[in-house]
């Protein structure tokens, strides 16, 4: 089995509390424990089941945007749990191949397509993708949640490519006889895990990223998700709020998000970077008043935006030769969310 | 006599049983080798494919692959983005080519390209097409990239470094040295596919790209600096040691172009460091 870049932890009360939430310990919040503010906001965002979306297109999302990103993690999880949710080969095949599917749902094509535009952004979706998705009868609310599915597994497609985290055994296998008899134990546990009704985390403060929030507000759930999970990214020891609101600025330069990097400029601003050092930042991603810190992780917050799986790991694999886990792991973190952030930006188009 | 009759029609159906079995399991076997052998050769054929979708994506970009794969065929579409054209030539190829043998050439040419391409690649650009001695690099198409100006400029010095040492490589194969003239204006351009049914290419075209080609050509004159248009310049910064020089006319255009030389970077400029 390959190795994260960053080391396992045992941490029985974090165990225990992922145990709690998603009814196992994976690998990949497993290697989050040393960061528990981003174990906490991979867990918020993970808390949230779709109900307006069509059956079960929320996990043919989830591995369309996998596979787009070619997170081997991630993927592989996805294969599985359509697998035993009883999807069939040749469907997953297809899937893989970008091939319609139109025989399961009519939506479900389309909806893909908007999928897969939010993962590649080149160019993301607009207006007209998301007329079309209304066309066919997907009201806001299943609009809302077709977005934030797709950018929630942007955050852990990265988080888990970055830090190199191993699949779980059960994707290496192949699924044969035996895969076949624990599918129904894997189908049980998981749409038990989704009839459970989700809890409104705690009311939270998003820093300046609030605006970006309100295009949510059709699944009040999914809103007040999104907030609690951008309020633990604020906890972080190591990196501080002026040095992730400039990696979210670069990010969403990168990406072409303006409101995004509005909002992150005047979160740097408010944690106190002068606006012209910001402006600076962003024009030349480097900058006289940077902390040798910020001048590791602003010029790699823009490849984090569009990368090659076998460009971005050696990056991630030498900036853990220079920093410590924890940092790498809150770094990987704040990538993650600047991205899923510019994700969600495209919801000001939907509605 | 009777009993024993009866115990050879027993022993006779069990053995006529026992080789059907037998027959029905080599059977088995055989369908389940033929089976794993069919997909051996699926992954095999799944393999190649992924291969050739990799190295066809070494010629297009991956979403121009994706659409030759689901569609068969591609749509010749464009749209007007702003992008950095680098052209890079080397300087007295014409004469190069007349003193050495064909192979020679070709040799000194692959290894020269190879340097190109990979400090594009490198600094996040996409080598267009290569023009006879010429490469012509895009930054900025078919990907947006906000800082293609800082990309392509420091790609254009690292291409002289990267030449300077293929040099030693050259004159240990006793091969002359090249020297290379590098221009690089950015501007609108369109940017798709362009071409017709039989061959098409995914490429920019437009002013953008002549004055850049044209940025290389006033290149030539010696010491050879890298040369960038007035519109890169604004966005570079105090890491590049850049120089004004007088102004060009270049065909196509009625105004002169404002010209400057780039002659380094240093990346501690930017710190405050000495």
């Amino acid at each position: 089995m390959s190795r994260s870049i960053v080391r396992r932890v045992s941490d029985p009360a974090l165990e225990l509390e992922i145990k709690q939430a998603l009814g196992g310990v994976p690998e990949l919040p497993r290697h989050l424990m040393q960061a528990p503010w981003l174990l906490r906001q991979f867990m918020t965002l993970g808390a949230f089941n779709p109900s307006a979306l069509p059956s079960g297109l929320a996990d043919l999302v989830f591995y369309v945007v996998s596979r787009d990103n070619a997170c081997r993690y991630c993927a592989g999880f996805g294969r599985v749990l359509l697998s035993a949710l009883g999807y069939r080969e040749r469907t997953i095949d297809r899937l893989e191949r970008e091939l319609p599917i139109a025989d399961l749902d009519p939506k479900i094509d389309p909806a893909l397509d908007v999928a897969r535009k939010l993962s590649r952004f080149n160019p993301p979706p607009r207006a007209p993708e998301f007329a079309r998705l209304r066309a066919l009868g997907m009201d806001d609310a299943a609009i809302v949640e077709l977005v934030f599915v797709a950018a929630r597994t942007t955050h852990a497609n990265r988080i888990a490519t970055f830090l190199d985290i191993p699949p779980e055994a059960i994707a290496e296998r192949p699924r044969g006889l035996l895969f076949r008899l624990i599918a129904p134990l894997i189908r049980w546990r998981v749409r038990a895990q989704r009839r459970r009704p989700a809890t409104p985390p705690p009311a939270a403060s998003p820093g300046a990223y609030e605006p970006l929030l309100a295009p949510l507000a059709p699944v009040s759930l999914a809103q007040a998700i999104v907030r609690a999970a951008l309020a633990r990214a604020l906890e972080s020891q190591r990196i501080p709020r002026r040095t992730a609101a400039m990696i979210t600025a670069v990010i969403a330069r990168a990406l072409g998000s303006p409101h995004t990097e509005a909002l992150a400029l005047a979160e740097a601003e408010a944690a106190g970077l002068a606006p012209d050092a910001a402006r600076g930042w962003l024009r030349r991603l480097t900058g006289p008043e940077m902390s040798p810190l910020e001048r590791e992780l602003i010029p790699l917050a823009r490849e984090t935006a569009r990368y090659q799986v076998h460009l971005i790991k050696p990056r991630f694999a030498a900036l853990s030769e220079r920093l410590d886990d924890v940092t790498v792991i809150e770094a990987a973190g704040l990538f993650a969310q600047a991205n899923m952030l510019c994700r969600l930006e495209t919801l000001e188009h939907a509605h | 006599m009777l009993i024993k009759t009866g115990l050879t029609g027993v022993t006779i159906a069990l053995a006529l049983t026992a080789a059907l079995a037998l027959t029905a399991l080599g059977a088995a076997l055989r369908l389940r080798a033929r089976y794993r052998q069919l997909t051996r050769a699926l992954q095999a054929s799944t393999l190649r494919l992924e291969q050739l979708q990799t190295a066809f994506e070494r010629f297009a970009p991956e979403d121009i692959v994706e659409e030759v794969i689901r569609r068969g065929a591609v749509r010749r579409h464009a749209t007007r983005r702003e992008v950095t054209v680098l052209f890079v030539d080397i300087i007295g190829f014409t004469g190069l080519s007349e003193e050495l043998a064909p192979e020679r050439i070709v040799e000194l040419l692959n290894g020269y390209f190879r340097v190109v391409s990979q400090v594009v690649t490198a600094h996040r650009g996409r080598v267009a097409k290569f023009i006879g001695d010429g490469v012509m690099a895009t930054f900025g198409a078919p990907e947006p990239n906000p800082w293609q100006a800082l990309d392509a400029t420091r790609a254009a010095l690292a291409i002289k470094r990267g030449l300077h040492e293929y040099n030693a490589q050259l004159a240990a194969l006793a091969l002359p040295p090249i020297e290379v003239g590098v221009g690089v204006h950015k501007g609108p351009a369109v940017a798709g596919v362009i071409g017709s049914d039989e061959l098409a290419e995914y490429t920019v075209i437009g002013d953008t790209v002549n004055t850049a080609a044209r940025l290389e050509g006033l290149s030539h004159d010696p010491p050879f600096p890298v040369l960038i248009s007035e519109a890169v310049q604004r966005e570079l910064d105090e890491r590049f040691a850049v120089r004004s020089l007088p102004a060009a006319t270049v065909k196509g255009r009625t105004a002169p172009v404002e010209l400057y030389a780039v002659d380094g970077y240093d990346e501690s400029r930017a710190h405050g460091l000495p």
